[in-house]
């Protein structure tokens, strides 16, 4: 999501509402529209503790500063603002702002640079997907996703398993992160080798108070939103992901990252856990050597990931089930969310897409339909993240998918991803939050 | 689109050179800040695909001062990527331009070339050898892949 939802832009005066939810909002780009977006502009945003520090607004006046729900600050602690400033315009000023980040960190692109789902053409079973709770007629998921990888003659290099063949507990949290045996009756081992050890990436969700690995390890318990979070102390990150490697995981998925940390007093409360809790993650992830998929964040999430390298992309927009249930509907206009991912050095996600446009015994309503397949690929090749149909496997165009790829199922990319230009940015917010279009640009630089 | 845009090559990274519709790869016009693309929102709605790309031009030194453009590989969505380009070289003289392809194993890649005298061509280069490439050779007269 990448805050996508409530992304907005308009006027600065007296009267602006610039940050409408601290909690929830993200970097402020302010810019001189007389100059059309292509001259001075100021990217303003935290510069450390991102779980725990915002940008607020009271009145007229722009703050800066530790959320005001942790209860206690401890002494000596220090946090950093960033203010930055180019002559060059929009784009360029964001993508300098995370240039400066990145460095600041340490971080490197090598992670993001290797990864094999972001690099090769994949299978999806998400919000959107033709699997997504749903098998194919009279038989169970196991034979479902071996029919997928047999009868589909495409170069995917992985296939996504989403949320459906987990354990859930309490208000739909994850209770156990292992396989369901009505889904998978010989667990995932058993399914990746008959896969023919084609790599996974695996969905996860928010932790249910009810969780059974809280007699084990740490977790903070909320019993009032019936969640849970593992604090990250001990080995339970290294344990879950070192396990989940033995059966095939390339990518953990992290997905419901708003609700986890929005639904959730210790979070909200304790000003370390959330930056405790996403870091321990990362460590683990680079100990055993998987990459991490950001799914449904905030700002601050993707922020926080400029610490943590296994971090190579997140998803930019709603779930593409909502375009197929509502083709007015776009989830595909990730032009601005983008531009904030790219900038601190992740690959922004379009979501699964169908290349047919029609494919009857899909969970999504009568009405459901991809009103331009097209357009989702290239969208999806464009934005240099993951490319990853999710179609029946009667449905699937290959050509039409092919078009994104060398024969092999390599992806073939620009150099970054596409971008609303900064004539469109400052229309955008010239005419008070009320977007003219959707205009991007992105290229390939080869010198001679 | 909600209105119209007359795009600039400053307005997208700065170079110019010619452009094209992504239907029509044979549709050659120039871009540059005499030029600029005309979009327009009647055209470009939901239910379409509005894209040109856009490339540089180079020219040569021989007699009739050929310029030619790289308009990339036919068939994808991204047709001058790095995963498939692998450097575009021109000789000191700029009497030829050498660009070096890879693939997979026996990949045949079609590559268009717009030229001044010659239009818009499609060569077929065949990625061979244990590194799975090919090399596409530019000059005035012709574009041949080996």
């Amino acid at each position: 999501m990448l805050g996508s939802a409530d992304r907005h832009a308009g006027v600065w005066n007296s009267s602006s509402q610039v940050v409408r939810s601290a909690s929830e909002g993200g970097p402020i780009v302010l810019f001189n529209l007389t100059q059309y977006g292509e001259g001075d502009t100021l990217v303003l945003s935290p510069f450390s503790h991102y779980m725990a520090t915002s940008l607020s607004q009271k009145s007229n006046v722009l703050q800066y500063g530790v959320m005001g729900s942790m209860t206690s600050v401890p002494a000596n602690y220090a946090h950093a603002m960033m203010i930055f400033y180019s002559p060059r315009g929009i784009n360029e000023a964001v993508q300098g702002w995370g240039q400066t980040m990145q460095q600041a960190y340490n971080r490197t692109d090598d992670n993001r640079v290797n990864d094999l789902t972001v690099n090769y053409l994949g299978y999806y079973t998400d919000n959107g997907g033709y699997y997504y709770y749903n098998t194919e007629q009279g038989v169970n998921y196991e034979t479902t996703m071996v029919n997928v990888a047999q009868e589909i003659s495409l170069p995917f290099h992985y296939i996504q398993l989403d949320s459906w063949w987990y354990y859930k507990g309490i208000g739909d949290g994850v209770a156990q992160w292992t396989a369901r045996p009505d889904i998978f009756p010989d667990g995932l081992s058993n399914l990746h080798q008959r896969l023919k050890n084609i790599p996974l990436a695996a969905h996860n969700r928010y932790w249910a108070y009810d969780n059974t690995y809280k007699q084990r390890y740490a977790f903070a318990l909320d019993v009032g939103n019936g969640k849970a979070l593992p604090i990250g102390n001990d080995t339970f990150w290294l344990d879950l992901l070192t396990e989940a490697r033995g059966w095939g995981l390339v990518l953990y998925e992290q997905d419901w990252l708003n609700i986890q940390t929005l639904k959730f007093r210790p979070t909200r409360t304790d000003i370390n856990l959330g930056e405790r809790w996403l870091k321990s993650m990362g460590a683990a992830a680079d100990q055993v050597g998987i990459n991490i998929q950001y799914c449904m964040s905030l700002p601050r999430h993707i922020l926080q990931a400029l610490e943590i390298p296994r971090v190579t992309h997140a998803r930019a927009s709603d779930d593409y089930a909502v375009h197929l249930r509502d083709p007015t509907k776009s989830t595909w206009n990730i032009g601005v969310t983008s531009l904030l991912a790219d900038a601190v050095g992740l690959a922004p996600f379009k979501d699964v897409l169908w290349s047919t446009q029609y494919q009857p015994g899909a969970p999504y309503g009568s009405a459901q339909q991809e009103i331009l397949p097209d357009r989702e690929i290239l969208i999806s090749t464009l934005s240099t993240g993951p490319v990853g149909p999710g179609d029946g496997i009667r449905y699937i165009n290959a050509s039409r998918i092919m078009k994104c790829c060398r024969q092999d199922g390599l992806i073939l990319k620009p150099d970054r991803p596409l971008t609303a230009i900064n004539a469109l940015l400052s229309d955008w917010a010239q005419n008070n939050g009320d977007s003219q279009g959707e205009l991007y640009s992105t290229e390939t630089i080869m010198s001679v | 689109m909600k209105q119209n845009y007359s795009i600039y090559p400053s307005m997208i990274g700065g170079e110019s050179g010619v452009t094209w519709p992504y239907t029509a790869s044979k549709n050659v016009s120039v871009f540059d800040d005499s030029h600029p693309l005309e979009i327009e929102a009647k055209d470009c709605g939901d239910l379409s695909i509005c894209l040109w790309y856009i490339s540089p031009v180079w020219q040569f030194n021989d007699p009739l001062r050929t310029k030619y453009a790289l308009l990339g590989e036919t068939n994808k969505w991204t047709p001058v990527s790095r995963q498939r380009f692998v450097s575009i070289q021109t000789n000191p003289e700029k009497t030829q331009t050498k660009i070096l392809l890879q693939g997979a194993p026996s990949e045949i890649v079609a590559v268009m070339i717009y030229s001044t005298n010659l239009g818009v061509q499609t060569v077929n280069c065949l990625m061979s050898g244990d590194k799975n490439q090919a090399t596409l050779t530019i000059n005035p007269t012709m574009s041949v892949c080996a």
